[in-house]
């Protein structure tokens, strides 16, 4: 039995979407997310993707996405580099949930089919976990957003790798 | 500043070796078409929606230069929902308290998202996920006897995960809070930006209700947790400034070891 698990992934980016977003003419948004190939010896076929991130920049410090991924599986989420300032870099350090964060890691090893989470921008989605997740090749979603402020872009992907 | 939505779809299992057969192009073809519709239709609710959009039926609405009967019926449709959740939620979401006037974003996008997912299903794609901003609707099953499983974003840290929902076929995730685009959720009740909570998510059967609840359960400050708890179906969490989470009985929280 083969089974294809992706038919197509498609974006559509640019959206406002009633979000209350205001518009904004001509705003390109370029996915600055690179994809590198890691030599993970010890997992055939895995994949690294880092995601360098400014979104969050005012909030929290320069943070970089790191997802890596073997044959479509995660095999790890974490931080390529965290720089945080201010005072939720306690909060975090204090708080309970880097035991659930454990626990999810430890779990994530089946795959992810999608991250929800705030309504994020065009822009914020570039670096964003879902973004680095679509990213992944024979991933569960396969999409890779590039949008622009001005219209609606279908990207239509033909996947179906197989298992 | 849009937002980006993604759509995941799932094909039929094949039942030899796989070599793409007439009936697999057939498919494709149906699937992409089915997008195309989808993404239409996306478009079409941004431009009657939209609060942004000056000649947008909802400003018009606002402005209280056409009546709701001078604008297309999803907009009554999406407001008899909108009063739905007024109801359930004993206010805290509330489209028509909003400052600058009626505002039924709390719930539009959801809505959206599942017009725009029905357009998949219609086509007759077996399976499929849209994640709408961070918002998901899914049907069917990623694989046979697989669940979707979704990730929630931890509300501080863009690359890491808070915590696993599965949803084991037809289902919504939506979550809610201020760390992407700041304080943007009304209190309807005092008309100020609400704090008090870093995320509040709520799982449930249809996302137009799942997006509205976790704006209103965000909103409250968690206060609406055991309301949700008692509606049939939906399940949520908040996680509040201190990092406490707190859940509704019965989420369907993926929280076991991999093998």
């Amino acid at each position: 039995m083969n089974r294809s698990p992706v038919v197509i992934a498609a974006t559509v980016a640019g959206l406002a979407l009633a979000l209350g977003f205001r518009p904004q003419a001509a705003t390109t948004t370029t996915a600055n997310t690179a994809a590198l190939t890691t030599g993970n010896a010890n997992v055939s076929g895995a994949q690294t993707v880092v995601g360098s991130d400014q979104a969050l920049a005012g909030g929290l410090g320069d943070i970089q996405v790191k997802v890596t991924a073997a044959n479509g599986r995660i095999v790890s989420v974490g931080m390529a580099k965290m720089n945080l300032h201010g005072p939720q870099s306690q909060q975090i350090s204090s708080s309970v949930i880097p035991q659930l964060e454990q626990q999810t890691m430890a779990a994530n090893g089946g795959p992810i089919h999608g991250v929800s989470g705030a309504t994020y921008t065009s822009k914020a989605y570039a670096t964003s976990l879902q973004a680095a997740l679509s990213q992944l090749k024979g991933g569960s979603n396969a999409a890779l957003a590039t949008g622009n402020g001005n219209g609606s872009v279908l990207q239509p992907q033909g996947g179906g790798e197989s298992d | 500043m849009g937002t980006v939505v993604s759509f995941s779809l799932r094909e039929a299992e094949r039942a030899t070796d796989g070599a793409p057969s007439g009936s697999d192009a057939a498919a494709r073809a149906a699937a992409e078409a089915a997008l195309e519709r989808a993404a239409a239709k996306l478009r079409w609710v941004d431009d009657v929606f939209s609060t942004w959009k000056p000649q947008s039926p909802v400003s018009r609405l606002r402005r209280g230069e056409i009546e709701l009967d001078a604008a297309p019926p999803e907009v009554a449709e999406v407001l008899e929902l909108c009063r739905r959740v007024k109801d359930a939620t004993d206010g805290w979401f509330d489209p028509w308290s909003m400052p600058g006037g009626l505002d039924p974003t709390g719930l539009v996008k959801g809505w959206a998202a599942e017009q725009a997912l029905d357009e998949i299903k219609k086509a007759g794609v077996p399976a499929a996920l849209i994640n709408a901003g961070g918002d998901i609707a899914a049907y069917g099953r990623p694989a046979p006897g697989q669940p979707w499983r979704i990730g929630i974003r931890h509300p501080l840290a863009e690359d890491r995960l808070l915590l696993m929902v599965e949803l084991d076929g037809p289902g919504a995730i939506a979550t809610s809070g201020t760390y992407e685009r700041g304080e943007h959720l009304i209190d309807p009740h005092t008309g100020a930006p609400a704090r008090g909570l870093l995320s509040a998510t709520v799982v449930g059967l249809d996302l137009a209700f799942a997006d509205a609840l976790a704006t209103a359960l965000f909103v409250s400050g968690g206060a609406l947790l055991e309301r949700i708890s008692r509606l049939a179906g939906y399940h949520g969490f908040t996680v509040s400034g201190d990092g406490i989470v707190r859940a509704t009985r019965g989420l369907p929280v993926a929280l076991k070891l991999a093998a």
